[in-house]
């Protein structure tokens, strides 16, 4: 691991060439600030994304005075070597980010910036302890379709509490507000789509168990579901057994 | 339950029946949300039919793709998937295909009357 640290802000980004000098086919890179900056650490974060915006990997401010980094240069020939690395030395919520996006050929490029997101680190891991935690399971069904949300809740309703959402805009929020277990999400909402929504989801509760639900099953869609992070896709209509299946799927619900 | 031939053949409730756990309230409850759903999804479909811009068009086609797939009406879901791909198409073509999902519907909607009594 290569440790940058700096006393100059100024000269932060005037470092990266020597580091990447250094570099196998991937590299992390914790760069420590600090705490009389006077340019922020979201700033440098930003700088730091459009200078390696070519490059696969995750950039990130872990906290006022530390931006960590994840680039990959070249084909991981030791996968295993590179997960166990990153597994020991980046934040866990970070590292499950990471584990939904990278595979031995490369990482999406993933730029997450939680201090923007005015999301801190104890919400992620409160979120899923809480829902570890209590003793009653929410089912959160999303769509805009009131017939729909209806056929949905009755054939879950013995499964939990559940909670209808009807257009695409207020799902974030009400997701935050309920915290649910398990999220069966549409694809066409107005608003905001649902891949757009599992995105938002995925940058603050890495553990969300979302299952789409839509009659749009082209492999564009089902695909794109998948890689933005959702743990499955259903075809409208679809059986209660392959429902239960997902629920059973679901840590959370007991 | 499905009485008449007709009725089998443009719907199937066995999917809503098994959601409903055989409720016969709830059922009710949900057959009623498939007419009102629908019935605005056409309201948009009619509205939008003549527009340049065939993005409300393709919208409400999908809903109603999605609703009748539920039912088990085949007819209705087969003809809105084909509207839902029409949204460059002439409005004399929407107006077309407007009129057989209307018609496919109220022939869910007098199976869905029978199978109730």
């Amino acid at each position: 691991m290569i440790r940058a640290k700096n006393n100059n802000n100024a000269e932060l980004l005037t470092l990266a060439p020597s580091i990447e000098n250094n570099m196998m086919e991937w590299q992390i890179v914790n760069i420590d600030l600090q705490k009389d900056n006077n340019i922020s650490p979201k700033d440098i974060t930003k700088q730091l994304l459009e200078k390696y915006k070519s490059y696969d990997g995750i950039i990130f401010t872990a906290s006022e005075t530390k931006i960590m980094m994840v680039i990959r240069l070249g084909i991981v020939e030791n996968y295993a070597v590179m997960k166990k690395e990153i597994e020991d030395n980046i934040p866990e919520h970070i590292y499950r980010i990471m584990l939904r996006k990278m595979s031995s050929l490369g990482m999406k490029q993933i730029q997450i910036d939680l201090m923007q997101k005015n999301t801190s680190i104890d919400l992620i891991n409160d979120l899923y302890s809480q829902r570890v935690d209590r003793k009653r399971n929410v089912i959160m069904i999303a769509d805009d379709d009131a017939f729909v949300r209806k056929s949905m809740s009755a054939l879950l309703t013995t499964c939990g509490e559940i909670q209808e959402v009807e257009t695409g805009e207020k799902v974030t929020k009400a997701y935050l507000e309920h915290n649910p277990d398990f999220l069966l999400l549409d694809i066409h909402m107005p608003g905001k789509t649902g891949l757009e929504i599992i995105e938002n989801i995925m940058e603050f509760d890495t553990d969300a168990f979302i299952i789409v639900l839509s009659a749009d099953h082209s492999s564009d869609n089902v695909l794109n579901a998948l890689n933005n992070g959702a743990a499955g896709f259903l075809i409208k209509p679809t059986s209660k057994e392959k429902v239960h299946d997902y629920l059973n799927k679901c840590i959370t619900i007991y | 339950m499905i009485n008449s031939e007709n009725t089998e053949k443009t719907i199937d409730l066995s999917l809503l029946k098994q959601y409903a756990d055989d409720d016969q309230e709830i059922l009710d409850e949900l057959i009623n949300a498939f007419y009102h759903e629908t019935q605005n999804a056409l309201k948009e479909l009619k509205m939008s039919k003549d527009l340049i811009d065939g993005t409300r068009w393709t919208e409400a086609a999908h809903k109603i793709k999605g609703s009748a797939g539920y039912v088990g009406a085949t007819e209705l879901k087969t003809l809105s998937a084909k509207a839902q791909n029409m949204k460059n198409s002439y409005p004399a073509e929407r107006q077309d295909i407007y009129n057989n999902i209307n018609n496919a519907y109220l022939e869910v909607k007098n199976s869905l009357k029978k199978s109730a009594q």
